[in-house]
């Protein structure tokens, strides 16, 4: 099975190769004594006091894979309903999988998409995260807003942040039906709340707990917790992924 | 000519549709007696005292008249609600819409591809195959964008394929051999009042316009973005491209803020029904 979706990616990874890393001015970075970067040093502050989570953030490809990867056997509690639309991409080796189409990814899976880097940039009242994938950017609104009753859904839903000690707690509805938790298939319904906890425990590491609620393919709430590692000198390079896309008629189920 | 380019306008416009406007008051946005955004208050500063070009934007458009002046008197056939031809500006569908003919002229090569293109009723413009717009005409259609201005970086955010472009404002260089792509590579500072933004680095990929007119990997973007009050975005944009036009060209575009407004998600990957339909 595990080399089912090993060869599903090298087909989904093939046309899209990294350029040339850019390598532009990095102020403000601490440095152990050889000049390098001190992923160790304290986590930095914004003027408020708030952790600033900026930065370039490398996801982990394990995690665009399957959400669960570090969860235990029999931790996400589907319902026969989610069961069952789960069982049914597996059979078919994902071949339907959203990303194969260069459609957006969703969320929570954006913070691993492609397991490509993704740029945030922290303001007081709003932060953005720029992914690689796809160019596309996400929105959290920080202003004190309440999330909508009854939102448009979409693919990336509508989320807000609110911090909650050195925890940003960010609340996203709002969704369609389209997108898939992972490559692996895990389902959602447009009754999906995700809630995600962003830590920055220090310089270098970003921890996001993500909370998954949806009565209709889950019979109780689950967690997972991703890692990122900042790249303090990266940049993000253009991905443009419907250009010159040549995958889809290589995909084939059962 | 003028069909064809609105041909190569309907299927720009064909995929995609507004949703529902977002309603949500702005804080911080100056308001009159009637509660009504003032759109002629003084422009806003950022913290570091440089005007905040931020806000949700959208081109003036070419009035219908000017419009149907232009590109012939069918040219408002295309009905797509909320992308009808006087919610676009003219320069969207063509760029030298300012120019008599050979005014600024066009290279060999470069008038070769112009007229392929626009004998082909535009089934290969990179829109129709959900391809980037390239700038500036991601800014010139239907769709709004919007700026988020922080110290050292400016975004704008487009929401036609909620495609991201990044302007460094940390005093960077240009790169000297960067890699092509469809946005570029964007540095900026400040004159005044005024963003410079130089933009270097674009693929030969994307058009200018619907109506065709290429750009090569040698073109030199300059934009100056001046805020001229709170409601009005005045960009001057010159088009430098050595290996396609014989000389340098500019044009003037103004953008209206959208007050109390935002960007809608697009995608126009999903349900995309066009492509079939693209013969000849």
């Amino acid at each position: 099975m595990a080399l089912v979706f090993v060869l599903a990616w090298m087909i989904l990874a093939a046309p899209h190769v990294t350029a040339q890393w850019i390598k532009p001015p990095a102020p403000g970075v601490p440095r152990t004594a050889d000049g390098k970067p001190n992923l160790r040093a304290p986590a930095p502050r914004t003027a408020d006091g708030k952790p600033d989570l900026s930065g370039m953030w490398q996801s982990k490809l394990k995690f665009n894979f399957n959400l669960a990867a570090d969860l235990k056997p029999d931790s996400v509690p589907m319902t026969p309903w989610g069961r069952a639309l789960y069982d049914e991409r597996q059979a078919n080796n994902s071949k339907d999988d959203p990303e194969a189409y260069c459609l957006p990814p969703g969320v929570p899976r954006a913070s691993a998409a492609g397991g490509l880097p993704s740029r945030i940039i922290q303001m007081p009242n709003m932060i953005v995260i720029l992914q690689e994938s796809k160019t596309m950017f996400r929105e959290i609104f920080l202003d004190g807003r309440k999330l909508q009753k009854d939102p448009n859904p979409t693919w990336m839903g509508y989320s807000t942040g609110a911090w909650e000690g050195d925890a940003l707690v960010v609340r996203t509805t709002g969704f369609n039906e389209q997108t898939w938790l992972d490559d692996d298939g895990h389902p959602h319904s447009d009754a999906l709340r995700v809630t995600e906890r962003y830590r920055r425990p220090d310089f270098g590491h970003l921890f996001i707990d993500i909370t998954i609620e949806d009565e209709k393919a889950y019979s109780r709430p689950w967690t997972a917790t991703e890692d990122l590692l900042l790249d303090p000198e990266g940049d993000l390079i253009e991905y443009v992924c419907n250009e010159n896309e040549r995958d889809v008629k290589h995909l084939v189920g059962k | 000519m003028q069909k064809r380019m609105m041909c190569a306008l309907l299927t720009i416009l064909g995929s995609s549709a507004h949703g529902q406007w977002v309603n949500y008051p702005t804080p911080g946005t100056p308001r009159t007696r009637d509660g009504k955004p003032n759109l002629a208050a003084p422009a806003p500063k950022a913290s570091n005292g440089k005007a905040d070009l931020s806000g949700v934007w959208h081109v003036q458009p070419t009035p219908l008249a000017e419009q149907l002046r232009l590109f012939g008197k069918d040219a408002d056939k295309v009905t797509v609600p909320g992308m009808e031809i006087d919610t676009i500006s003219k320069y969207g569908i063509n760029i030298l819409a300012d120019f008599k003919p050979g005014e600024v002229g066009m290279l060999p090569e470069a008038q070769a591809e112009f007229n392929r293109r626009r004998g082909q009723s535009g089934d290969h413009s990179p829109l129709a195959g959900c391809l980037p717009a390239g700038i500036p005409l991601a800014t010139l259609l239907s769709e709004v964008h919007k700026i988020v201005q922080t110290p050292g970086l400016m975004l704008i955010m487009h929401e036609l394929d909620s495609l991201t472009r990044q302007i460094y404002t940390d005093g960077r260089k240009l790169p000297a051999d960067p890699s092509p792509s469809w946005l570029g590579y964007s540095a900026g500072k400040w004159e005044g009042d005024t963003l410079v933004v130089e933009t270097v680095g674009f693929n030969d990929k994307s058009w200018l316009d619907a109506g065709g007119h290429p750009r090569s990997e040698a073109m030199h973007l300059q934009e100056r973005y001046r805020r001229r009050d709170f409601g009005h975005l005045d960009v001057t944009i010159t088009v430098d491209d050595p290996k396609t036009y014989t000389k340098p060209f500019t044009i003037k575009v103004t953008h209206l803020l959208q007050a109390d407004s935002d960007i809608l998600e697009y995608v126009c990957g999903e349900n995309e029904k066009d492509r079939a339909h693209m013969v000849k």
